[in-house]
């Protein structure tokens, strides 16, 4: 193949211009270690890559990133869908499929030069000579394996040649009774002895078969056997790493289960509490709805506290501060909010966070941590 | 929404921890790539509701695709953007055709023709290299003629194949070939020559 079709395969592949036909043969050439220019495709794919960098980036609205947490939650019945199929499919049937992304051998091929399209689109017209030459030509080759047998229609008779006989003798029909066991009374008396002989060696035989058949049983069993094993341990590894995603997908769930259900809710204020303190990493995120008195907090990079410490979350309405309890965040989970002021949010000035000791404060301590201007109200469908 | 110690892992240490279904790596990934995947999908898809929709979609294929990201090429960068890309031209190319031949979009669909196949020789890319090199790119990209960049961007942002892009612009199927290899070959030498 001349080298410029190669490399303007190359670049329609790293564009993803080709049609399906190119682009799967292209696709299984490089699949089976096909020979290309060195480090071209891959230089041309992180250039063609590299072009929507360009572009003035835009954010996504902050509501899609929920959205891809409750759509993973819904993953995990997949998973499980896919443990119960698991066990059931036969491993065979499973790898073939992956094995050869589910398409046919046809389509797959090590050769590689750009098919012209036009060629696949026109289907091949099969006229009706066609066919009944493809299918005469089939029954030749057919026959032919079977012994030189044509069609009645187009051999001649001939007579008395050996291929006659063949033929006759494949013809005629298998004999449905067993042929008549010969008389042994008439027969000679020398003949008695090579019938001992041979019961004897039958003997011999049968067992030598038994021998071998019992061998040839022993090995089908063991190599089924280590089949068997493999399959199982193959199997038991998959489970496993189901089992794995599983336990993943319970602990994310249970990590954003309460975020998912508080926002039911359709009266959510959004409080971003940061520190006054530009070194200071710490933030905290405030969810509450005042309707349903439900509110979730989560807090970032906080620092680590004494064991008889807390951080304490205020509301302030009028200088006046009410608590909305004190936490001791691990991570950054979400945290319910264990005490809710009845308030309306109208009133609510902004909110902050203290460090207190033990079970919390009455009223904050100088010490504020965090602090938020203003709370933003979420809109929602 | 914080990830904490997932914040200052590299680009492919994220992607390890993916494949071992730590969610906040992912949350992480987000945070880090869904602007430019979000921007490449707006480029293409016909409206913001189908853009969001193929964003959730890629970052759903990620999760459960991961182990299929070859982790000794680990090219992250091009993974995901040649990935989105991908999925995104799926969508407009199913919209566009007219007759029933469409594939059924499955599992083996789309490992075949959704994910990417990189090369093993491939260097890897991440994402804060190919933000530095923005100007360049930029500079390399105008250095292109009109044509170029015209039947670049049919290719890329449009989901045209060869033969339909040689329709549009009324020329012979040879002719589109080589200007797709020529444009990138120039792009790449613009680019080395910055």
């Amino acid at each position: 193949m001349p080298d410029k079709a190669i490399y303007e395969m190359i670049s329609a592949f790293a564009v993803g211009c080709m049609d399906k036909q190119n682009y799967m043969q292209f696709k299984d050439y490089i699949a089976e270690g096909g020979d290309l220019p060195k480090s071209e495709l891959g230089e041309l794919q992180n250039v063609i890559s590299m072009i929507p960098v360009i572009l003035e980036l835009e954010n996504p609205d902050p509501i899609i990133k929920d959205l891809v947490a409750k759509k993973l939650i819904g993953i995990k019945d997949e998973i499980k869908t896919k443990i119960m199929e698991g066990k059931k499919k036969s491993f065979t049937s499973s790898r073939t499929a992956t094995s050869n992304f589910g398409l046919p051998d046809d389509k797959r091929s090590k050769s590689l030069s750009f098919i012209e399209k036009s060629n696949t689109r026109t289907p091949p017209t099969f006229q009706s000579s066609n066919v009944e030459e493809q299918e005469v030509s089939f029954t030749k080759k057919i026959k032919t394996a079977n012994g030189q047998i044509k069609k009645p229609s187009e051999e001649k008779p001939k007579t008395g040649t050996r291929k006659e006989e063949t033929k006759k003798s494949l013809e005629q029909p298998p004999m449905l009774t067993p042929a008549r066991i010969p008389s042994y009374e008439n027969e000679p008396e020398r003949n008695v002895q090579p019938e001992r002989m041979s019961a004897g060696a039958a003997g011999w035989i049968s067992l030598l078969l038994s021998i071998i058949l019992f061998s040839v049983l022993g090995y089908f069993t063991y190599t089924s056997l280590g089949s068997i094993n493999t399959s199982i341990e193959d199997l038991k590894r998959d489970v496993s790493s189901l089992k794995n995603q599983i336990n993943s997908v319970n602990s994310f769930v249970n990590n954003y289960a309460s975020l998912v259900e508080f926002f039911n809710n359709k009266d959510i204020i959004v409080a971003y509490l940061n520190s006054s303190n530009p070194e200071e990493k710490a933030s905290a995120k405030l969810l509450l709805s005042f309707n349903e008195k439900e509110g979730l907090v989560q807090f970032n990079n906080p620092r680590p506290l004494r064991q008889d410490q807390g951080y304490q979350i205020w509301v302030l309405s009028k200088g006046q501060p009410y608590s909305l309890g004190i936490y001791q965040p691990i991570g950054n989970e979400y945290l319910k909010i264990s005490s809710f002021p009845f308030l309306p949010k109208e009133r609510i000035d902004s909110y902050i966070v203290t460090i207190e000791a033990g079970s919390g404060a009455s009223i904050p301590s100088t010490n504020i941590y965090l602090t938020s201007a203003s709370a933003k109200p979420v809109t929602r469908n | 929404m914080s990830t904490g110690r997932f914040k200052d892992l590299t680009d492919l240490e994220l992607l390890q921890e993916i494949s071992k279904f730590e969610s906040r790596a992912l949350e992480e990934l987000y945070d880090r790539y869904s602007p430019v995947l979000y921007t490449i999908i707006k480029k293409i898809a016909p409206d913001k509701v189908t853009a969001e929709q193929i964003l959730i979609e890629v970052f759903v294929i990620i999760w459960r695709k991961v182990n299929k990201f070859d982790f000794l090429v680990g090219n992250v960068f091009s993974w995901l953007v040649t990935l989105t890309r991908n999925k995104a031209i799926d969508l407009v190319r199913r919209e566009r055709a007219t007759d029933s031949s469409v594939e059924i979009y499955d599992d083996d669909y789309e490992d075949y023709f959704i994910l990417p196949t990189f090369p093993q020789d491939m260097d890897a890319l991440d994402f804060s290299t190919a933000l530095t090199i923005k100007p360049k790119i930029e500079k390399a990209l105008s250095k292109l003629t009109d044509t170029q960049k015209y039947v670049l961007h049919l290719a890329y942002y449009e989901g045209f194949e060869i033969d339909e892009i040689a329709d549009k612009l009324n020329v012979p199927v040879e002719t589109v070939r080589g200007k797709i290899m020529t444009a990138l070959q120039s792009l790449r030498d613009n680019l080395v020559g910055e």
